[in-house]
């Protein structure tokens, strides 16, 4: 309690270098959460692509679940593909008339005049790669069934957005690179901009410390109050950021939650951002601890 | 209480102030240690304290040898001992109050016992009136008064005074010596280093005399303090 109440003396008695410490990391707290939230999203829409059927394999007229039934067990043997459904022309037909909807032109051509039958849509091979990496290896097994039809340009007839899932990919590992690097940057800047303020408050209190130490005061007594400093202001300035965050995403999720639309439900629901909220704090809380006890410790030595 | 055994300090850069220092300081007397300027009086209680160590020889504290005591426990032994320093050290930033109760928080005394005890030392050091005052708004013997009252305030067995009368006029210096003496004759062990040898005549007090390095004992400081006009109210 004593110690609270010393830490909080100390903060309001040197107020300019307690608000530069705040400061300093309300912004770092601040980048190291929006990059939080960039790739958690990133991650989300990674997760949500991932999710759908990559590549699909349209198959030859005759081609009947039973002798389509070896190829889908030579995939699942590669141990490569995540699921496999095999959608009959019958299916096709079905989604055909789910994706078209409510449009009476294009609803016209199956009910009234008949273009669109089962006989004309092809049956496919729908599969869900467990990496995007194994695109290549499954496709290549593919290609190689005469189940697979040919496409007009004399190609087996099989689709796989390949470079954009592969992209995605790459964009998520890139951000989370970027990400836990930025973070762990600002966490050093702000360990290091907290160990010199905090010094710098020591420093100042030189002569009381040496005092307190000639009355019999142990570490503890003379270390808490500026440890227990430390750890106040990163805490708040991490709530302060958290706070910022929180603004700026729910102040965004009006441009941005209908372009995720299906990916990622904007705003980000409050339990999320609580959580964030505790790694945030968490994170302060060690910092400040480190901090304010390396400030204390290389005054000590002395 | 305090005994010193073939003790010897030599600072870093080669200056030697004893080479043999032997004396024995017994419970509850009020010892003076004089000397002249940079005869090593300071030094002396400084060695007391465990502020510094010396180069040879062994330092007895209330049965503790404390000479080779570790850093972790010298805490410890700075509560059996009070220490109303030459420069005061006082806290500028806090009042008499604070700075007095600092060494009973220090030792974890509750709220409540911390008033008690401030209220009273506050009454005996004769500066109840002031307790919401800074250090710059006294004067130098209220200044003393308040550091010594910061020392006893731990009810510590022995009470250092470093030069408790320097710089202040004959009347305040009495008051002062006074107030140690009432101090020891509440049972606290009384070491004060002083050249002010007017201050505390008229109490006929034990002596140690430091002179180029060597201890010599006046008024037989190993045998219990003559009474005082003070100890005899008591």
């Amino acid at each position: 309690m004593r110690s609270i109440k010393e830490a909080g003396k100390n903060i309001r008695r040197t107020p300019y270098l307690s608000i530069a410490v705040v400061l300093v990391l309300i912004v770092n707290f601040f980048i190291a959460g929006i990059f939080s939230l960039l790739a958690l999203m990133a991650q989300s829409t990674l997760v949500h692509f991932e999710g759908k059927p990559q590549i699909i394999a349209y198959l030859v007229d005759d081609a009947t679940p039973e002798k389509i039934q070896p190829l889908i067990n030579e995939l699942r043997e590669t141990g490569k593909i995540d699921q496999v459904k095999f959608v009959s022309k019958e299916d096709a037909l079905n989604i055909y008339k789910q994706s078209v909807g409510d449009d009476p032109l294009l609803l016209g051509t199956i009910t009234d005049l008949g273009l669109i039958t089962a006989d004309i849509l092809p049956s496919s091979l729908e599969i869900s790669a467990k990496s995007p990496d194994q695109f290549k290896d499954l496709v290549n097994l593919l290609k190689t069934s005469p189940l697979v039809a040919m496409s007009p340009n004399n190609q087996k007839d099989i689709d796989f957005p390949e470079s954009a899932v592969s992209e995605l990919t790459a964009w998520t590992k890139a951000l989370r690179t970027a990400g836990i690097t930025i973070i762990a940057v600002l966490g050093v800047t702000s360990a290091l901009v907290m160990l010199v303020v905090t010094g710098m408050k020591v420093s100042h209190k030189k002569t009381e410390i040496t005092t307190l130490k000639l009355l019999g005061a142990g570490g503890g007594f003379i270390a808490w109050p500026f440890i227990l400093e430390s750890t106040l202001l990163a805490l708040f300035s991490s709530f302060i950021a958290w706070l910022l965050t929180y603004s700026a995403m729910l102040y965004s999720s009006e441009f941005l939650a209908p372009r995720l639309s299906g990916i990622y439900t904007l705003p980000i629901p409050l339990s999320e951002m609580l959580l964030i909220l505790g790694v945030q704090e968490a994170a302060a809380l060690v910092l400040g601890l480190i901090s304010g006890w390396l400030a204390i410790y290389r005054f000590a030595r002395r | 209480m305090i005994e010193f055994v073939g003790v010897g300090k030599t600072f870093k850069n080669g200056d030697t102030l004893f080479t043999d220092l032997n004396f024995k300081i017994e419970p509850q007397q009020f010892v003076v240690i004089e000397g002249g300027s940079g005869a090593g009086k300071t030094t002396l209680l400084r060695l007391i304290y465990k502020d510094i160590e010396p180069t040879s020889g062994k330092i007895v504290i209330d049965g503790q040898d404390i000479t080779h005591l570790k850093r972790s426990h010298i805490p410890k032994l700075r509560h059996k001992i009070g220490f109303a320093f030459q420069d005061f050290k006082l806290i500028p930033d806090r009042t008499v109050w604070e700075n007095i109760a600092l060494a009973l928080e220090i030792l974890k005394f509750k709220p409540a016992l911390i008033k008690e005890r401030l209220e009273h030392l506050l009454d005996l050091v004769g500066l109840a009136n002031k307790a919401n005052l800074y250090p710059r708004q006294l004067s130098g013997g209220e200044v003393q008064r308040v550091c010594i009252a910061r020392a006893i305030a731990a009810e510590p067995a022995i009470l250092l005074a470093d030069e408790p009368t320097g710089n202040l006029d004959a009347e305040t210096s009495h008051s002062i010596i006074d107030l140690l003496a009432q101090i020891n004759g509440l049972g606290t062990t009384v070491v004060m280093a002083s050249h002010d040898t007017l201050a505390h005549q008229h109490l006929q007090l034990a002596h140690i005399l430091i002179n180029q390095g060597h201890v010599e004992t006046k008024a037989a400081a190993d045998k219990p303090l003559p009474k005082t006009k003070h100890h005899e109210k008591h």
